[in-house]
């Protein structure tokens, strides 16, 4: 009697082991088998990552090709379009017609690697402009991403900003090229490059000054227009104004002369405001015809005003 | 009667001895599970992505650095944006962008790939797909396995999207 039940717990201790092992092998088998699908979904979640993150780029490249062609235009045509709508309502058809070559572009190059993407844009259109450095291109998309395992279908809406430094000034560009009556193809063209120094709360000085001026960047001020606004050639004042120096060897180009009574910040130079010549500045060492007016010069030379002397 | 009864429990006794080493026999002796192979192969491919995908060439040796940074336009660029802007070269105008890049790849390669498995890197767009780096211990075609994980490759001007091409690596094991 005894045996028999030593014997029975041992069957069941065996049987136990037995058990054990075979869903030990299941198991593993399981546990390889989830790892790789888990792998196959992580790698396809990154495409769609990147797919997400190629949606942001094409937006931002079309917004700035978008923006760069008005520029030509008005250049080309020597005229601005008479207000903002009017540069939104442009800039949303440009947007409109080159977004779909990018989205097309990596659909089809995904197709080729059987990853079947798609998408619906619902809406997208130029906002604006919300800080100095950017503009804004609302979109509202649907992205999809389909696979055997996993698919995404996912809608986003938001506005994704592009920055503005590399772009065409369209009303520097255009003012040069009127004076000189040039065609296009031989006007230089004035692109944004965004200051390392503020000036701003009198860190002005002569060296900085001299840096601003030869690499003709562009500072932000808010007593200048934005870059919006110079599409419509408005030069009062933004938020989010910038503003540059003119730079004189441009001007001297005949029949055209610089002009002796402007400050050569560009907005007030375009727009013709004309000053006293005893509230002009020529800077010294540096080219005679180019001239600031006093707030300009307390701005950018600051700590080395001295360096500037009256005109007359 | 009891005789009868022990012969009984000795048969179990014996089949139960013969299940447990046939248990333990095809424990020790199960060759390599497929699907651990497979894994294998799908972590490689994976993990060779990541590490292009995360590495900046200035994370380089200098001599790897080397062999391309005239040639891309920062030495901040991932390693598989670097690629992928020789790649873009090359179907632009420069002759030797090609090779610079499927050298480039094979340097910062060999350390990390196993030469055991065959590997294929392949780039490019709907229209045209070039083979960058070819491992064959074995031909990868033949492979038994065949793990791809893929990317999409930016190529950038500034902040303009210029191109975007799919990396592709393949790991291949017989």
């Amino acid at each position: 009697m005894r045996k028999s039940v030593l014997f029975t717990i041992t069957m069941f201790i065996v049987a136990i082991f037995i058990i054990s092992i075979f869903l030990g092998m299941s198991y593993k088998d399981y546990y390889l088998e989830s790892k790789i699908e888990s792998i196959k979904v992580s790698r396809l979640n990154k495409i769609y990552d990147d797919y997400e993150r190629y949606v942001e780029l094409a937006v931002i490249t079309s917004t700035r090709e978008a923006l760069n062609n008005l520029s030509i235009e008005i250049v080309e045509k020597e005229s601005f379009p008479d207000n903002e709508e009017e540069v939104k309502k442009n800039l949303t058809e440009k947007i409109n017609k080159s977004i779909y070559k990018w989205l097309e572009s990596i659909k089809n190059t995904l197709k080729e690697q059987s990853i079947n993407v798609d998408y619906v844009v619902n809406d997208i259109y130029f906002t604006g402009q919300n800080d100095t450095w950017h503009v804004g291109t609302y979109i509202n998309i649907t992205l999809i991403l389909e696979s055997s395992i996993a698919s995404w279908n996912h809608s986003e809406q938001r506005i994704i900003e592009s920055p503005i430094e590399g772009l065409i000034d369209p009303l520097y560009t255009e003012y040069i090229k009127e004076i000189r009556g040039s065609s296009i193809s031989s006007t230089p063209i004035i692109t944004i490059k965004k200051s390392k120094y503020s000036f701003l709360e009198n860190s002005g000085n002569y060296t900085k000054f001299l840096e601003f001026r030869n690499n003709h960047w562009y500072r932000a001020t808010t007593r200048a227009p934005s870059f919006l606004q110079r599409f419509y050639n408005d030069s009062s004042n933004s938020t989010y104004g910038i503003e540059s120096f003119m730079n004189e060897s441009l001007l001297d180009f005949p029949p055209n002369t610089p002009a002796e009574n402007r400050s050569y910040i560009d907005y007030m130079y375009i727009s013709g405001i004309e000053y006293n010549l005893t509230d002009l500045y020529t800077i010294e060492d540096v080219n005679q015809t180019f001239r600031l007016d006093g707030d300009s010069v307390s701005i950018y030379l600051g700590i080395d005003a001295d360096k500037a002397q009256p005109v007359s | 009667m009891v005789r009868a009864r022990k012969g009984y429990f000795f048969v179990i006794d014996a089949l139960v001895a013969l299940a447990l080493l046939v248990i333990i026999a095809t424990a020790i002796y199960r060759p390599l599970p497929q699907k651990s192979r497979t894994l294998n192969a799908y972590m490689l491919a994976d993990n060779f992505l990541e590490y292009i995908s995360k590495t900046k060439v200035r994370d380089l040796p200098l001599e790897q650095q080397e062999t391309i940074e005239e040639n891309i336009s920062s030495i901040d660029l991932y390693l598989s944006e670097a690629i992928g802007e020789l790649y873009w070269k090359s179907i632009h105008g420069c002759s030797d962008c090609l090779t610079l890049a499927k050298t480039f790849l094979e340097e910062v390669s060999t350390p990390i790939i196993s030469p055991e498995y065959a590997y294929r890197v392949t780039i490019g767009d709907e229209n045209n797909m070039d083979v960058l780096l070819l491992r064959e211990p074995y031909g990868i075609n033949d492979s038994s396995i065949l793990a791809t994980s893929k990317k999409i490759v930016f190529v950038m001007n500034g902040t303009q999207l210029v191109e975007a091409y799919i990396l592709s690596i393949e790991v291949g094991i017989k």
